[in-house]
């Protein structure tokens, strides 16, 4: 990652019309001591100076078509894959991981579009859910969003969404992640066990995934929302206090990704 | 006297007949003494722009012509308070944060009517329409809360009950998730006086620096100065339907017979909120002084007039400039119509091309949608004229006063018969006949099962209530919400809505003074303190004197519990920062809704550390009862599955309601609570319920009370509504509790213990009465309201 | 037993179909000159067909008739419009349209349920729902133009074909109206496919099925 005359990591945190959790995902990255810069859909400025990219959750687009699809197709889109190509960090978080997915960067493993993140399945409620679970982090350090965490990990998140169940026609493919240790964190009770069953497993995903990263590690897309739920006063019941909570690390982790390739 | 281009309408020479069908057949619902008025006021027959104008300005919605003078008792002005309810948003204090005064701009509205036509638009442009109320203070906005009232799900409507329930919920939902701004309280009652009028009242909190505020009126010295409007181009709505049928030029809006629906962007709005945001930063730097108005009601007519006059200019308008979305729109149409997703700003031209630059092109609005954007429309004038130009001719010349000064009514009172009485219910049977229907465990698990009580998560689930990352305490989880007013900073602003209906039906007034007492308990419970009330004043008929007299009740109700149910540590009242009026709630039969005056309470908490949420935190911890247990179960829930209303609804006795709710505060600021839990709806055996399951359903821990403190019969003390707290404390801290209870001269009464059985056990001395397991109390609990609205 | 095939669109403008339009245009299909959207729904229903169809388009979950309109029937009016004179003569091109339907792979049955057991629906044995994009296509160039390109590309033949139908030499300078329609059908039905694979439908859980 050669960036020149910089000191601290510099991230860019992506503003699509309709994105909704661009300014708390900001100060999350400059609450762990990078640097973040809210960078607008139609903005002419020179990205190669990011060394990270997060497109943050909400409705960009007003899910018009399909959650993410048209955000995929904007001219930016292209530039940040270039950059995400060269080894910059691209996180995607809720609506920011459906862009991904439709994007095809996600799983990344041809040209294709290989997996949708489609319509909730949800006993309880359709469309739109927004709860509380946890998630567990599978291995340590196998991406630039797992530094930080140990194996079987457990974490409180919320999710907000009404389409995050990953899904494939490829029958195949869930092998193939497991295969190339993509799949980062899985839906589980607040024990750690996976069970996939309402309300431990929150919208269907297949395998209980919760978040996926590249072969590469640098970009992954993420549906719970580590940025709602990284101070301990933001989690419900928990005893209010005013240290971080684990989602914290999710940000931590780029850091530390980043600064141990900086040049 | 000033002259129009256009012909005028012979008010003056039509006889009342003609008069009448004219005023009619153009849709226009003015009197023919109002219409006459117009004449009086302007000096000349008025144009039909005028005539429209006027018809807008002084509808009941726009002008409050029943309800000013009533409204005119409420408590307005306390040492707290930043802007009392003139603009478009009322200001209370925060606090000072590093030397700077910080203020909490709150909203209150209705969208009533169009909720029960169209549901789902009705309430998304419903909380679109507060969130902008909000913004043009020039504060960040960062909260909604609903309060609903939907038809009877069990009833003869049910299925159109539970349709606009189901549509409402999604509205809401679709337009607060998509803007982006966390929802943190509501309420939902259902009764069959709603049925054919439901009610959708929205609350929206904003924050900012005090002398950041950005007046609903033009600054010093603006004449000359810019009218901008930006947002969406603007079309026919409100304007539609059969009345303007014929009046519609465009043929294809014809076939479609748009303006019928407003029809919400919530889309746009993220869009145009962040580019608000942006042009307030902007103006900061620069030191600009700007005016800025919300568009609803009225429209372009209504929020250019209201800037310029209530800062003493005028006015001069070319319709010309106004961005549309349809052709040949007539002058009157674009001047007054409803579009949504619109505001104007007053700028000194030197600034113009800023802010215009950050909406058109720095977010590019005319890419978001069709023809939105910022554009200027008019200026500025010394002449305290309201002059409106269409295609080079004047179709509008008034003194800008006439328009913006409205008219008044003194509606006639008369108090309605009510002949209520207390029913004589036997008593149920006790925990031995579990399975009989008329036991205590059935009527309890009956009572958590109501929809009127039970678990609204079903409804919270849909609404996003954690963006922004701002939230501390969700829905449901406590008596209030709980936001992080900033960053870097232990503010913590609470947000409370109540209102019981059946109570107001039993007594009007009284229901006043309980919605005021229990949104200041719902505070109080987790350790805010009641600082602002909000009050949406839904009705019936104003033209009814019965049911006019019922509004004039409810406020009274409200004013005599704000005044005295002081501010803390002063004499001074909890002040009404803003609110609104709803009127003609009544179905086309005549028959009017429950009187329904739905409050609002905003608290501060210094340190949001210390906040406490309703759910029981240990085992073998103590519970105690603040408020006495009294025959008071008049609208209770007990009595409605009984079908009975009653008569006794609960008394407020405002010292001791004062005394109680900031004792609890007290004893919550002091760490001396685990949890606590307002009592309401359900009364004391709800309120335990409620601290076993918590919000999520999800508690384990039960507990084991004996009701011998009470004198009166085992279910009135469990039902009766009476108002009071239940909380949770742990053993060592009994003696500061009561110690802090004794110089507010009350007593606390101890209920028992938390105990890890699994069980709800409830006895009197020997005689056992509850006995049931949690899961009983979650099932119930929990599927009350997902079954009344599947 | 029947089918009723029921399509419900927006009356007020639908902000959907204009974004999709609008990504189109930048994707290059400049062939695309319009598109519309519809929820689309097919109900397999026993008994009283005529009762069926009065009954569920006053169905407020379907049909809310203040923004909403419908139609039994998937082809409306085969859209027409004036290009300009030849000859003193307007002439008329039709624009080549294409429905194409997008489902979901799992049919969710929550709305059967609600319209079965909450409304009395009990004669709905199943039902199909998806979204319905009208596609309406024009060459690239101005119909003359692209008559005249196509004539010189074939003037030959064309001549001979006159020739052969006993038509005046002068007549080809105005296009045969159902050729020109056959030619752009055929390529239509080709750009729709790739738009839908392109933006229209995630095959991960969708897929789509061109209606004739």
């Amino acid at each position: 990652m050669r960036l020149n005359n910089m000191k601290k990591p510099k991230i860019a945190v992506m503003y699509f019309p309709g994105n909704n959790c661009e300014e708390e995902t900001r100060e999350r990255c400059i609450e762990v001591g990078m640097e973040a810069d809210i960078v607008r859909w139609n903005s002419k400025e020179d990205l190669s100076n990011y060394h990270g990219f997060i497109i943050p959750g909400g409705f960009s687009y007003e899910d018009r078509i399909r959650a993410g699809v048209i955000a995929a197709k904007e001219k930016i889109m292209e530039s940040i894959r270039k950059e995400a190509n060269n080894g910059k960090l691209l996180l995607g978080i809720c609506n920011g991981a459906q862009v991904l997915v439709e994007t095809g960067m996600i799983p990344g493993l041809s040209n294709k579009v290989e997996m949708a993140l489609a319509p909730n399945t949800n006993p309880l409620v359709t469309g739109y859910y927004c709860a509380w679970i946890n998630i567990k982090s599978i291995y340590k350090k196998t991406c630039a969003y797992n530094h930080l965490y140990d194996e079987n990990e457990v974490i409180a998140m919320p999710i907000a969404h009404g389409e995050g169940r990953f899904v494939t026609k490829d029958k195949e493919l869930a092998g193939k992640l497991i295969k190339n240790k993509q799949i980062v964190f899985r839906y589980c009770g607040n024990n750690g066990n996976i069970k996939d069953e309402f309300p431990i497993n929150p919208n269907g995903s297949i395998y209980n995934i919760a978040a996926i990263s590249n072969k590469e590690g640098n970009v992954m897309a993420i549906m719970p929302h580590p940025e709602r739920a990284s101070w301990q006063w933001q989690i419900p019941e928990l005893k209010k206090g005013n240290g971080m909570a684990s989602a914290i690390k999710v940000f931590e982790s780029m850091k530390n990704y980043i600064e141990e390739r900086m040049i | 006297m000033g002259d129009v281009d256009t012909d005028l309408i012979d008010i003056k020479g039509m006889e009342d007949a003609n008069l009448s069908a004219f005023l009619r057949k153009n849709a226009i619902s003015l009197t023919i003494s109002e219409a006459k008025k117009i004449v009086e006021l302007i000096g000349r027959n008025p144009s039909l722009t005028e005539l429209h104008m006027f018809n807008i300005q002084w509808s009941e919605h726009s002008s409050y012509k029943s309800s000013r003078h009533i409204l005119k008792m409420l408590p307005t002005k306390s040492s707290n308070v930043i802007l009392g309810p003139i603009e478009d948003s009322g200001i209370v204090e925060l606090g000072y944060i590093d030397g700077e005064r910080y203020g909490i701009v709150v909203s209150h509205e209705s969208h009533n009517h169009p909720s029960q036509v169209v549901p789902y638009e009705g309430a998304a442009t419903g909380v679109g329409g507060i969130i902008r109320d909000v913004l043009c203070m020039g504060a960040k906005v960062i909260a909604t809360a609903d309060p609903l009232r939907f038809g009877n799900p069990y009833g003869e409507n049910k299925n159109k009950a539970r349709y606009i329930a189901n549509e409402v919920i999604n509205g809401i939902a679709g337009y607060g998730n998509a803007v982006g701004i966390p929802n943190l309280a509501g309420d939902i009652y259902f009764n069959e006086s709603f049925d054919d009028n439901c009610l959708v009242n929205v609350v929206c909190l904003g924050i900012l620096k005090e002398k950041d505020i950005i007046h609903s009126y033009a600054p010093k010295n603006a004449e000359g100065y810019d009218i901008i409007i930006v947002g969406k181009p603007t079309d026919n709505s409100g304007f539609g339907g059969a009345a303007f049928a014929s009046l519609i030029l465009d043929e294809e809006a014809k076939e479609n017979n748009r303006g019928a629906v407003q029809v919400p962007d919530p889309f746009l709005k993220n869009v145009l909120i962040r580019a608000t945001y942006k042009v307030f930063e902007e103006a900061k730097k620069k030191k600009i002084a700007l005016g800025f108005k919300d568009m609803g009601a009225g429209g372009i007519m209504c929020s250019t007039s209201e800037l310029c006059s209530d800062a003493d200019y005028g006015a001069e308008i070319n319709l010309d400039k106004v961005h549309v979305s349809m052709k040949n729109l007539l002058p009157f149409v674009i001047l007054c119509s409803e579009t949504q997703e619109r505001f104007t700003w007053i700028s000194p031209k030197e600034f113009t091309p800023t802010l215009l630059r950050i909406y058109n092109e720095d977010f590019a609005l005319s890419t978001i949608a069709e023809n939105a954007r910022a554009t200027v429309i008019g200026n500025v004038t010394k002449k305290q004229d309201y002059v409106v130009k269409h295609q080079g001719k004047v179709v509008c010349n008034v003194p800008i006063k006439a328009v913006t000064n409205g008219i008044s009514y003194e509606r006639q009172l008369k108090k309605p018969i009510r002949d209520f009485k207390e029913p004589q219910l036997k008593e149920p049977l006790n925990h031995d006949n579990y399975n009989n229907y008329y036991s205590y465990n059935k009527i309890a698990l009956k009572i958590l099962s109501h929809p009127n009580v039970a678990s609204k998560q079903k409804c919270y689930k849909h609404y996003d209530r954690n963006v922004m990352g701002n939230t501390i305490i969700e829905s449901g989880f406590a008596d209030a919400g709980l936001i992080r007013a900033m960053p870097n900073s232990k503010y913590g602003i609470a947000l409370s809505v109540d209102s019981n209906p059946r109570y107001c039906r039993i007594n009007p007034y009284l229901g006043a003074v309980n919605a005021v007492a229990e949104s200041m308990r719902n505070v109080a419970a987790i350790g805010a303190v009641p600082s602002a009330l909000t009050d949406c004043l839904n009705y019936g008929n104003p033209e009814k004197p019965e049911q006019f007299y019922d509004f004039a009740e409810g406020v009274r109700g409200i004013k005599d519990a704000a005044e005295n149910i002081y501010l803390r540590g002063t004499k001074e009242p909890v002040p009404v920062i803003s609110g609104n009026v709803s009127l003609y709630n009544e179905s086309s039969k005549g028959k009017a809704i429950d009187p329904s005056p739905v409050i609002a309470c905003i608290g501060v908490m210094r340190d949001y550390e210390k906040a406490i949420t309703i759910k029981i935190k240990k085992a073998n911890s103590l519970l105690f009862l603040a408020g006495k247990r009294k025959d008071e179960l008049g609208g209770s829930i007990y009595y409605e599955i009984n079908k009975e209303l009653g008569k006794n609804a609960p008394l407020i006795d405002f010292e001791e309601q004062r005394n109680i709710i900031y004792a609890v505060i007290e004893c919550i600021e002091n760490g001396l609570l685990l949890s606590c839990h307002d009592i309401s709806d359900g009364g004391l055996l709800t309120a335990i319920a409620e601290m076993i399951l918590g919000g999520n359903a999800d508690g384990i821990i039960g507990a084991e009370i004996d009701l011998c403190f009470s004198n009166l019969r085992d279910d009135k003390t469990l039902f009766s509504e009476s108002p009071g707290f239940v909380f949770e404390a742990e053993e060592k801290n009994t003696g500061k509790i009561k110690a802090v209870f004794k110089k507010y001269n009350l007593e606390i009464t101890s209920l028992g213990i938390t105990s890890a059985n699994g069980f709800l056990l409830i006895k009197n001395k020997d005689k056992k009465i509850i006995d049931l397991p949690i899961n009983k109390l979650r099932e119930a609990w929990t599927s009350g309201f997902p079954d009344a609205i599947k | 037993m029947a089918n009723v095939e029921m399509i419900v669109r927006l009356k007020v403008p639908d902000n959907v179909a204009i974004t999709a339009f609008n990504t189109l245009k930048r994707m290059n299909y400049t062939a695309l000159k319009k598109l519309e959207r519809a929820d689309y729904y097919k109900f397999d229903v026993s008994g009283n067909i005529a009762q069926f169809k009065e009954k569920i388009c006053k169905t407020d979950i379907i049909i809310n008739p203040n923004k909403h309109e419908y139609s039994f029937n998937l082809n409306g009016t085969i859209n027409e419009k004036n290009d300009g004179k030849n000859n003193g003569k307007a002439i008329k091109i039709k624009m080549a349209k294409i429905n194409l339907l997008v489902q979901d792979l799992d049919n969710s049955l929550g709305l059967l349920l609600t319209l079965k057991e909450r409304l009395g629906f009990s004669n709905i044995i199943k039902l199909e729902k998806g979204v319905l994009w009208t596609m309406y296509f024009e060459p690239k160039f101005s119909p003359i133009e692209d008559w005249r390109k196509f004539c010189n590309d074939n003037q030959r033949t064309k001549q001979n074909d006159a020739k052969v139908q006993g038509l005046s030499t002068e007549l080809i300078k105005i296009p045969p109206f159902y050729e020109r329609r056959n030619f752009y059908s055929r390529d239509a039905e080709k750009i729709a496919e790739d738009i839908a694979k392109n933006l229209l439908m995630n095959e991960n859980f969708q897929r789509y099925v061109v209606l004739k």
